[in-house]
């Protein structure tokens, strides 16, 4: 009952909990939070404590003593360590309730992806049961994004949504406010980062970080062989045969061509949602499009990519980093306007 | 002209030809990019992978026929980028032309129903506290009313519509008894109540007042015997402590009456209010004493003091009954009114009495049960 109470002076939210980036989103404030998801751990004679979470963990990353240990709790979209998890949780509702008085007792909405199991479903669940939410729902990640990127979901007419991740991709076919066709393959943001460290390995016999990956994805990575000007970055990594850092540089084409497996691993996964949708619905993709979201959409051309492999007008969702939280807010909304609960799954 | 009047130039002419897109929707820009690049229709639609349909209603700003504002919005970002336009300029465009065409009121009472939603709790919040306050707050007013009480006992106070009273602070009863001091009705059976300037008689005469009263003025409590000694010390009282005390009374039992006039009716109703006998300690410690002093507006004085207790009843000369009481051993009751007085004593050989300064003897006027009923002042 006291927890109903605090829930009072609680805001209901919406979580995207990703593999990359945590995104809280409050009902009447819009997106208040979003860091990494990365916590850093110290370990002091067996006992564990959290140092960071968050943007100071994850400046961290790769760079800590021996006694602390920065990790990315969720792995490919689900939670990987439990604990972790509920503590970076914890945290961050906290947080979004800084000037509270009372204690947060949040009524919060989960994204999960669609193809998560029953066990990870009911792990997500748990871990914010325990991080101090009074009611939790959970709702499919590829549906909280088109609700996010502004589709007509409730109507009879289908739309597809692209959410690219940092763990994984969700494709997923809505109609009437419930998804037809779904798929999530475990490629996204982390799987590009990989291949250009993998890439840069091979070519440059150099070692370089997760954040320096990132940093040149976002920096100079594309999808589509751009006819224009061919941009350049300049990088340090260790050099595996001399083993000292070496300078060195990338340009976007061969950064292009790093990225191709996995692009080709989405471009797939794509053609392959729309051969298995409904032929009424894949007709109303064919004559609207598809809407990409997720930090993956940033890529640059990725849009053009996938439109000059399907054939289809792709269009990337404004601010497609936040849509997944935002539509998870709205959904919250719909649902109490409509007392509905057809937006969640169990 | 110099450049920077030439970038001012520029800028006006951006600003006004941006607000003739809004007005005219980006549409326009679209087709005459399109067709200045010679390019048709049908090679638009291909390079974008959307209907020929769907570039007409674009250019013709019949955003209707197309499927939702997050596909227009690409639509025209596509668009843009192929046709080498900015498309975050088409993009804003579209915005403020849409703006222009929504009812804005439509989003507003959204917004403050979502506002009045949020802060649901922080008012349910206060009112439970308001009402937690009131009932604290009602809790310690009631513990301290009597406090309030004793605090106006202490500060004398002019009754409004009542003749101004003169009366001395308690402290000022340890000086010499030259003046009156503090008043104070007494009733045995519900002891003390005094008549200080507070104005609601109900308040003055609540039994909570009594202890306080007494210690906080550091006045004894004069019961019948302790009364008795008093008064044989008070004798000297002042005439003037008689002649306010009427006002005193009448101030603490009823404004509204006192203010028509210091008579009859205030010390009858004081008989009744007081119960069984109304007491009157004027004077410090060094002259002990009950001096009751009734005034009914009158020049005439009669005194009488008593060495028993006995019953005793006064009217005056328009046959009003003045007083009426059981005084005791020791105290001097002493009436301002209009002669000639029907006295009426139950034990009339335990008291003397004296008219206008004169002692009379009416021990022919007792009868066989030791009372009396004579009238002096014809």
């Amino acid at each position: 009952m006291f927890k109903k109470f605090r829930g009072m002076f609680s805001n209901d939210l919406s979580i995207d909990l990703g593999t990359a980036n945590t995104l809280v989103y409050v009902r009447g404030q819009g997106i208040v939070l979003n860091e990494p998801s990365v916590v850093a751990i110290r370990t002091t004679n067996g006992q564990k404590t959290v140092t960071a979470v968050g943007a100071d963990a994850k400046r961290m990353l790769g760079r800590t003593p021996s006694n602390i240990t920065a990790i990315r709790p969720l792995k490919d979209g689900v939670i990987a360590d439990f604990q972790v998890t509920e503590k970076m949780l914890q945290h961050f509702i906290a947080k979004v309730h800084e000037n509270s008085f009372f204690p947060p007792s949040p009524r919060v909405l989960v994204c999960v992806p669609c193809k998560a199991t029953q066990v990870e479903r009911r792990a997500i669940r748990e871990s914010v049961v325990s991080a101090g939410a009074r009611e939790v729902h959970l709702i499919e990640e590829p549906m909280a994004a088109a609700i996010g990127a502004g589709l007509p979901v409730e109507k009879a007419s289908g739309s597809m949504v692209v959410d690219i991740g940092g763990g994984t991709t969700e494709i997923a076919i809505i109609s009437l406010n419930g998804i037809v066709y779904a798929e999530s393959v475990r490629v996204g943001g982390d799987r590009f980062d990989e291949a250009i460290i993998t890439h840069v390995r091979r070519n440059y016999g150099s070692l370089i970080g997760d954040a320096t990956a990132e940093r040149i994805k976002k920096e100079i990575g594309c999808a589509y062989p751009s006819s224009g000007e061919l941009r350049e970055i300049d990088v340090r990594g260790r050099n595996l045969a001399e083993g000292v850092p070496r300078s060195f540089t990338l340009n976007s084409d061969e950064i292009l061509e790093a990225l191709q497996e996995t692009l080709s691993a989405i471009v797939q996964a794509v053609k392959s949602a729309l051969e298995q949708s409904p032929p009424e619905l894949a007709s109303d993709i064919a004559e609207s499009g598809m809407v990409l979201t997720g930090g993956g959409a940033l890529l640059k051309d990725l849009d053009k990519l996938l439109s000059e492999e399907t054939g289809l007008p792709v269009i990337v969702a404004e601010d497609p980093l936040t849509c997944v939280a935002r539509g998870g807010g709205k959904a919250m909304e719909l649902m109490d306007a409509n007392d509905m609960d057809s937006l969640t799954i169990e | 002209m110099t450049s920077e009047e030439n970038d001012k130039t520029l800028s006006d002419v951006t600003e006004q030809e941006q607000q003739e897109h809004i007005e005219r929707g980006p549409g326009h820009l679209l087709r005459k990019k399109r067709e200045a690049l010679g390019l048709s229709v049908q090679e638009a639609a291909d390079a974008l992978h959307i209907t020929m349909h769907y570039v007409r209603s674009l250019e013709s700003d019949a955003h209707d026929k197309l499927p939702g504002d997050v596909f227009i919005k690409g639509y025209l970002r596509a668009y843009a980028s192929l046709l080498g336009l900015d498309s975050t300029v088409l993009i804003n465009v579209y915005n403020e032309y849409t703006n222009q065409r929504e009812d804005a009121d439509m989003a507003s009472p959204g917004r403050r129903r979502r506002r009045r939603n949020r802060n649901t709790p922080w008012i349910v919040f206060s009112g439970i506290a308001f009402v937690v306050m009131a009932i604290v707050l009602w809790y310690f007013s009631s513990d301290s009313d009597a406090a309030t009480r004793t605090g106006a006992s202490g500060t004398p106070r002019a009754t409004p519509g009542t003749e101004q009273v003169s009366v001395a602070e308690p402290a000022n009863q340890e000086e010499p008894a030259s003046s009156p001091q503090v008043p104070m009705l007494v009733t045995p059976g519900q002891p003390v109540v005094v008549a200080l300037g507070v104005k609601e008689p109900e308040q003055a005469q609540l039994p909570a007042t009594v202890a306080e009263v007494a210690e906080e003025g550091s006045m004894e409590l004069t019961y019948p015997s302790e009364q008795q000694e008093a008064i044989s010390q008070a004798s000297g009282t002042l005439p003037m402590a008689l002649a306010s005390s009427g006002a005193l009374m009448a101030s603490g039992l009823s404004a509204a009456e006192s203010a028509e006039g210091l008579g009859t009716p205030d010390a009858v109703e004081l008989e009744s209010i007081g119960g069984e006998s109304v007491a009157q300690q004027v004077g410090d410690d060094n002259e002990p004493g009950n001096i009751i002093r009734i005034d009914a507006g009158g020049e005439d004085v009669v005194q009488i003091r008593f060495s028993a207790e006995s019953m005793v009843q006064v009217q005056d000369a328009n046959e009003e009954q003045v007083y009426r009481d059981v005084r005791v051993a020791g105290d001097v009751l002493r009436i301002n009114g209009t002669g000639p007085f029907n006295i009426l004593l139950g034990e009339a050989s335990h008291a003397t009495l004296s008219y206008n300064g004169e002692e009379i003897d009416f021990s022919a006027s007792i009868r066989i049960d030791n009372s009396a009923r004579l009238t002096v002042g014809l």
